[in-house]
């Protein structure tokens, strides 16, 4: 059977963009609103992978345990700030991240943020691949308000959870410092979609 | 001629579909972004945002009915937008109102709202945001405000200015950390946060040291429905 160039361009194109579909469906298990690690990714910015900082092998034997119900009342204390919401909404609607694997990603976070057995990116407990913090907030457009209401959030959570304030520090250091990565200098605000200004 | 013809049109469609699912990786919104196509998380719709405001609502509230329910002066579930619209105008707020994602009015400057009802106090710092949301019925469900600025001893004072307005209003409510300017300005993170956890109502307010900054958020929202 002969095929054309052009039907084998076409053939090769669609298989070219199933592939970057293919990718798309992982990625997105933890992108933005679009995915996984949704705005929730922020809830453990700084796990870049386990021993990362001093102490941090001290801070899983001392904390892991905890880490479901610190990831449970993370997500809970930012999803119900109506600021931060809109970045989860689309979590755990159909072709999105579900609210478990979004779970799994930021236990897998918090594991490797304390020191414990596992780095990230990697893969989480239910063999998905999480993205890294950079991937994950490109061109998300988080303003800086945003980044302060995760971070009051976040810090309220972690000492209501009993985490030392020493230890806070740690963690605090790695969030800290992706905030440049995470904050965008070009903004999308919601006066992007506002339909009047008033006030004035 | 048909079968090729075929072939090439679901091979261009294939590669559509695939360039939408790759404009939604990480790699593809910036390249989204270029071309006008803002953030998803300003392109979501009230009732998605909502419903994921109230599946957290439920996870957070408790049996016990609120004695009150204090948010900067509003009533929450009763207010509506042009009822705010006018409180916030009297004071002097610049607002903006924005539907997607969710029904807001985002106010920034002018004299600050008192924290326990419609006043301003003399030598309170300006909130730098105050936004009220509005569920989709349009329905005030939620009060946020959150001044990014403050030094240690203007959030000591106006965190315990608010817990003890909470308190006077509500009772004791659940507080961890301290409001004293030594400890927040002691170390980065470093947080004093007392929260209220009722059936009809969440109050949340926290000072937190962001980078050396004294953030303070706080949000007042109602818990009922969902």
């Amino acid at each position: 059977m002969k095929r054309s160039i052009g039907t084998d361009l076409g053939l090769l194109a669609g298989a070219v963009a199933l592939s970057l579909l293919g990718a798309c469906s992982s990625d997105s298990n933890a992108s933005g609103a679009g995915g996984k690690g949704g705005g929730a990714g922020m809830a453990a910015a700084g796990a870049s992978g386990a021993g990362g900082a001093a102490g941090q092998g001290a801070l899983y034997v001392k904390y892991g345990s905890a880490i479901p119900k610190v990831v449970d009342d993370a997500v809970a204390g930012v999803t119900a700030d109506c600021e931060l919401a809109p970045y989860f909404a689309v979590v755990g609607t159909t072709g999105h991240d579900s609210v478990a694997r979004l779970k799994s990603c930021l236990r897998l976070q918090f594991t490797a943020l304390f020191g414990g057995p596992a780095t990230y990116p990697g893969v989480n407990d239910e063999g998905d691949t999480c993205v890294s913090m950079t991937d994950i907030h490109l061109g998300l457009g988080i303003p800086a308000d945003k980044f302060d209401r995760f971070v009051t959030d976040f810090g309220g959570v972690l000492k209501a959870d009993g985490v030392a304030d020493a230890d806070i520090a740690t963690i605090a250091a790695a969030v800290m410092g992706l905030q440049s990565q995470i904050v965008s200098s070009a903004p999308v605000e919601k006066s992007t979609c506002a339909d009047a200004s008033v006030g004035q | 001629m048909r079968g090729r013809l075929l072939a090439v049109l679901a091979g261009l469609t294939t590669a559509f579909i695939g360039l939408v699912g790759l404009l939604h990786t990480p790699y593809g919104r910036p390249l989204m972004r270029r071309i006008g196509v803002a953030c998803p998380a300003t392109r979501v719709s009230p009732d998605e945002v909502e419903a994921v405001r109230l599946r957290a609502v439920a996870a957070l509230r408790t049996e016990v009915a609120s004695p009150a329910r204090p948010a900067l002066g509003q009533t929450l579930d009763v207010s509506r937008a042009p009822e705010v619209l006018a409180w916030t105008r009297a004071r002097g707020l610049v607002c903006a109102a924005s539907v997607r994602p969710v029904h807001a009015l985002t106010c920034e400057g002018g004299g600050a709202p008192g924290a326990a009802a419609a006043r301003s106090r003399p030598g309170s710092p300006p909130a730098d945001q105050v936004v009220f949301a509005f569920a989709p019925d349009g329905r005030l469900v939620s009060v946020d405000r959150l001044r990014s600025t403050l030094t240690a001893a203007e959030a000591s004072r106006l965190f315990g200015q608010t817990a003890d307005e909470l308190a006077a209003a509500l009772g004791p409510g659940q507080l961890v950390g301290e409001a004293t300017p030594e400890y927040l300005t002691g170390g980065s993170m470093h947080a004093v946060r007392v929260a209220y956890r009722f059936s009809d109502y969440l109050a949340t307010v926290a000072a937190v040291n962001v980078g050396g900054r004294i953030v303070m958020h706080e949000q007042y929202e109602s818990a009922r429905g969902g």
